[in-house]
């Protein structure tokens, strides 16, 4: 990765910033393309805070998923490993700890992808 | 659709159904059904007040005369039962090869948890929130009805308890109404009992499909939306996890 300024999540959120200040207030815009650049809006936020926060996540599901799998792999391969031992009934569903570290990946991803969903009840 | 509005269900009136000889490709054409589709208005807009009161019992009494339907002259319905539907969607996740630990604790939790005992109706397939034309005081029409099929009738009451069809409203019924008044309902119009703990499943079935729903999207269509929606894949399985926590 360069070292190159602006950073990436500044670059993401100057056109983020664009969309929405220049674009989304622009009349003429018709329903469909102004429903899009929102999404697109949403898209932007959601990468800025995938590159702030996924890094911590990344490491704390590495060290959560070392209780249930051997071996060096990445994430994804360790996943896939775990995700073997689920399907082969060789841990139990309702294992205490593994729905906690699971839950805790969900809350992780959605801290990035959602994080209005963390707070609905 | 046509025959659900002969069933007395509310649904669009159809006008006529295009044939090779319109040239305008498949479809149909139906009555203009005035109304709010949006959740978040009908969730908060003070005019939708009365409806929202009685939100959940029209909803057991429309999905009542959904069940009671004749599937014999319905022959084009697919028979989906739990266990066929864990099939079909656990072949789709496998094809993405993408392993995600907590779908799989999911897709054992619907085995292990599969209804005995069920009957067989016509269903919706997709009977929520943002598929139904809203007034200010009834549900005027129910639309989308491309997941019809042959099942367990309990589906169509979970699947509109899912969380995700609630629109962060509080209600478990579409965000507006009360499971025991959706389920009163449906047993008063129905004449069938209803088991909290089989509609239970659909509704813990329900979050699994959305998600897999969301991993297929995000990886079909290559637009800002479908993208989007492949993102939104953690929401139900989060959903599902506080479900099965609280059992």
């Amino acid at each position: 990765m360069p070292s190159s300024l602006p950073s990436a999540p500044d670059l993401l959120a100057v056109v983020r910033e664009f969309l929405e200040t220049d674009i989304l207030t622009a009349t003429g815009l018709d329903d469909d393309k102004r429903f899009n650049v929102r999404v697109a809006v949403n898209l932007l936020a959601m990468v800025e805070r995938e590159l702030r926060l996924g890094p911590e996540a990344d490491s704390a599901e590495a060290a959560r998923l070392a209780a249930f799998v051997n071996g060096e792999g990445s994430i994804q391969e360790k996943n896939r490993l775990l995700a073997g031992v689920i399907r082969k009934g060789a841990i139990a569903i309702d294992d205490p700890q593994l729905l906690d570290h699971l839950r805790r990946t969900m809350v992780d991803a959605l801290r990035i992808n959602n994080p209005k969903w963390l707070n609905e009840k | 659709m046509m025959a659900a509005a002969q069933a007395g269900v509310p649904a669009p009136r159809v006008r006529a159904v295009l044939t090779k000889d319109h040239g305008l490709g498949l479809g149909y054409i139906m009555d203009y059904v005035p109304g709010e589709t949006i959740a978040r208005r009908i969730l908060r807009e003070p005019h939708f007040a009365p409806l929202r009161k009685s939100f959940a019992p029209q909803c057991g009494e429309i999905l009542a005369r959904i069940h009671r339907m004749d599937p014999a002259s319905l022959g084009f319905l697919a028979e989906l039962s739990a266990q066929r539907q864990i099939e079909i969607y656990r072949n789709i996740y496998d094809c993405y090869d993408h392993p995600v630990p907590a779908l799989e604790v999911a897709f054992r939790w619907a085995e292990d948890h599969l209804p005995l005992a069920t009957r067989a109706t016509v269903v919706h397939g997709d009977f929520r929130m943002g598929n139904l034309i809203c007034g200010e005081e009834t549900i005027r029409a129910v639309l989308d009805w491309e997941l019809a099929c042959l099942g367990d009738p309990m589906q169509d009451l979970g699947w509109l308890c899912v969380k995700t069809w609630r629109f962060g409203g509080p209600g478990a019924v579409g965000g507006i109404g009360e499971r025991a008044d959706l389920f009163a309902a449906y047993e008063r119009a129905s004449g069938v009992a209803v088991d909290p703990v089989h509609v239970r499943f659909w509704e813990g079935w329900g979050c699994i499909k959305w998600a897999i729903i969301c991993l297929t999207k995000g990886q079909s269509q290559r637009t800002v939306e479908a993208f989007a929606i492949g993102r939104r894949m953690e929401e139900p399985i989060y959903d599902f996890l506080e479900f099965m926590n609280c059992k």
